[in-house]
């Protein structure tokens, strides 16, 4: 029941994440390689937070979304001069950026070694110490950005992301700065991945840099296009897939000796596979109405 | 009044447009015609705010342009369509049409999400004119097509359709006609006449002299940047200057 419990957590967590990048990678066809930066400046803020005494939840998780809010609309203003794959490589620099912060800067991070003894989020006086606390918080914060999703997608705006992802010299052309539209979206998935990493902080109460790299990065972005990117249900499926994927492997009996092995590469294979015969995702990747 | 002043674009040493000075009335249907490269398009980019100018002014209505953004000059009632079909593929038709509407209360992301009650009403306003226009150019069984499956003629209609729902007081229109059959060429002449009578500034590039004939009132030529003959359409049909710009 707790490996359950745990699981479920991870899910809640990466559909989290998954859907915060969903913001300017399924949106506005940004790939963007450094979600888990921001998951990592949320994580070490709420650890600094949380050293010792537990803390309000609403607290930790705004000033988490402010400090990565705003440091998305910093990045945002450099970033924005570049496209497609400029971007992406852009986006890939900031991470590793990130990630040497993580490791060298001690006084704050920690370094390698990580933060230990982090206190849980409370909610109304509440510990959010356990697996089913934080799986309900997560759900509920994962579950509230899917309805926002939705909303969007069925608005007049939904139609002008779909422009602003295939042409934008037609969204300028009807009256309409892309830019505005680009800048408030990644900063507003880089709050939530940063709000995203205060539950982590929390639920896990000790972090070092490993989860916030590059790999964790891609991890998102397999989450989001595998699941179906610029869908609202799309970056939950790729997140429940490609948590359940890794773990149903650790059942299939590989000798001990090469389990990991095998396992990545059955992994890889299987991610493979998905993009030959579903290229759009689980989900259909849709503009408007989806 | 559109009102040109001695615009000026190079790109690097070369002159595309030359000291290019004119003004049109509203209603006035013109078209700007020229060989390839005589700098047509550029001036189109140059007055809808996509490419800069060198040197020049340019006012609408008494709004100097200055170095106003694209989009903040279509939001001041400049609407343009483009050479090379710049629809939305993964929206349909209707959609199309939609995101070209003026002043849509829902197209900003708060709105959208949280303030449903202030765009809902205006959304189905949106939709009846879409589908008005859809029907006055004779698409209404497209509605629901998405843009990319259409055919390049469909596409260019598409594209008018587009302008007619943003309806600017300027209409800078590239090449409404090309690739179309007769009986939409036909179509697109008798909307372009309906915007001058509304009292629209039109100004349309074009290389079909037929339609250039039928429908402008007034025909600007452009030869290597420069106006070569300005008035209307036997005279500049019949100009030496434009006989000579085709064939050198």
């Amino acid at each position: 029941m707790s490996y359950a419990l745990h699981l479920g957590t991870v899910i809640a967590l990466y559909a989290l994440l998954a859907s915060s990048l969903n913001l300017t990678a399924g949106f506005l066809g940004l790939v963007s390689i450094c979600q888990a930066a921001f998951f990592g400046l949320g994580s070490y803020t709420a650890a600094v937070l949380l050293r010792g005494t537990a803390n309000e939840a609403a607290v930790v998780a705004a000033v988490c979304f402010v400090g990565g809010w705003t440091g998305g609309v910093a990045l945002s203003m450099a970033l924005f001069r570049l496209r497609e794959d400029y971007f992406a490589i852009a986006s890939f620099a900031f991470q590793a950026i990130a990630t040497t912060a993580f490791y060298n800067l001690r006084a704050v991070t920690g370094g390698a070694p990580g933060i230990a003894g982090i206190a849980p989020l409370r909610f109304a006086g509440l510990p959010l110490a356990s697996a089913e606390r934080s799986l309900v918080a997560l759900a509920i914060l994962g579950g509230v950005l899917w309805l926002v999703q939705r909303a969007l997608l069925r608005s007049p705006a939904g139609r002008v992301l779909a422009a602003i992802r295939e042409d934008e010299v037609s969204v300028l052309a009807v009256g309409l700065d892309p830019n505005r539209y680009r800048v408030a979206l990644f900063a507003t998935g880089a709050g939530l991945a940063s709000m995203a990493g205060a539950f982590y902080a929390s639920y896990m109460t000790f972090i070092d840099p490993t989860p916030f790299g590059f790999d964790e990065s891609i991890l998102i972005l397999c989450c989001v296009v595998l699941g179906g990117s610029g869908t609202a249900m799309g970056p939950i499926v790729g997140a429940v897939a490609l948590v359940c994927l890794p773990e149903a492997l650790r059942f299939a009996g590989f000798p001990s000796a090469v389990a990991a092995n095998i396992r990545q590469i059955v992994f890889g294979a299987a991610l493979v596979a998905i993009v030959l015969l579903r290229p759009t995702g689980f989900r259909k990747t849709a503009g408007v109405g989806s | 009044m559109l009102e040109l002043e001695g615009v000026v674009k190079r790109f690097g040493g070369n002159l595309a447009v030359n000291q290019v000075s004119f003004r049109i009335e509203a209603g006035e249907l013109t078209a700007l015609i020229g060989p390839n490269g005589a700098g047509k398009t550029t001036l189109l980019d140059i007055i809808s705010g996509f490419s800069a100018p060198d040197d020049g002014r340019i006012r609408l209505n008494g709004t100097d342009f200055g170095r106003m953004s694209p989009w903040r000059r279509a939001q001041a009632h400049v609407t343009r369509t483009f050479q090379h079909l710049r629809d939305i593929k993964a929206l349909t038709c209707l959609e199309n049409i939609e995101l070209r509407v003026r002043g849509q209360r829902g197209s900003g992301l708060i709105p959208a999400v949280f303030l449903r009650g202030r765009w809902r009403a205006q959304e189905e306003a949106v939709a009846e004119r879409a589908r008005r226009i859809l029907k006055e150019l004779h698409m209404e069984e497209l509605s629901v097509k998405p843009a990319g499956t259409l055919s390049f003629g469909q596409r260019k209609l598409l594209s008018l359709a587009g302008a007619l729902a943003h309806d600017g007081d300027l209409f800078l229109l590239d090449e409404p006609v090309s690739g179309l059959d007769m009986a939409r060429r036909e179509l697109v002449a008798s909307v372009l006449t309906s915007l001058a009578e509304r009292g629209k500034h039109v100004l349309f590039v074009e290389h079909n002299l037929q339609l250039v004939t039928l429908v402008a009132k007034r025909v600007l030529a452009l030869d290597r940047g420069h106006v070569v003959a300005d008035s209307d359409p036997k005279t500049v049909l019949a100009s030496t200057e434009l006989m000579r710009a085709y064939t050198q």
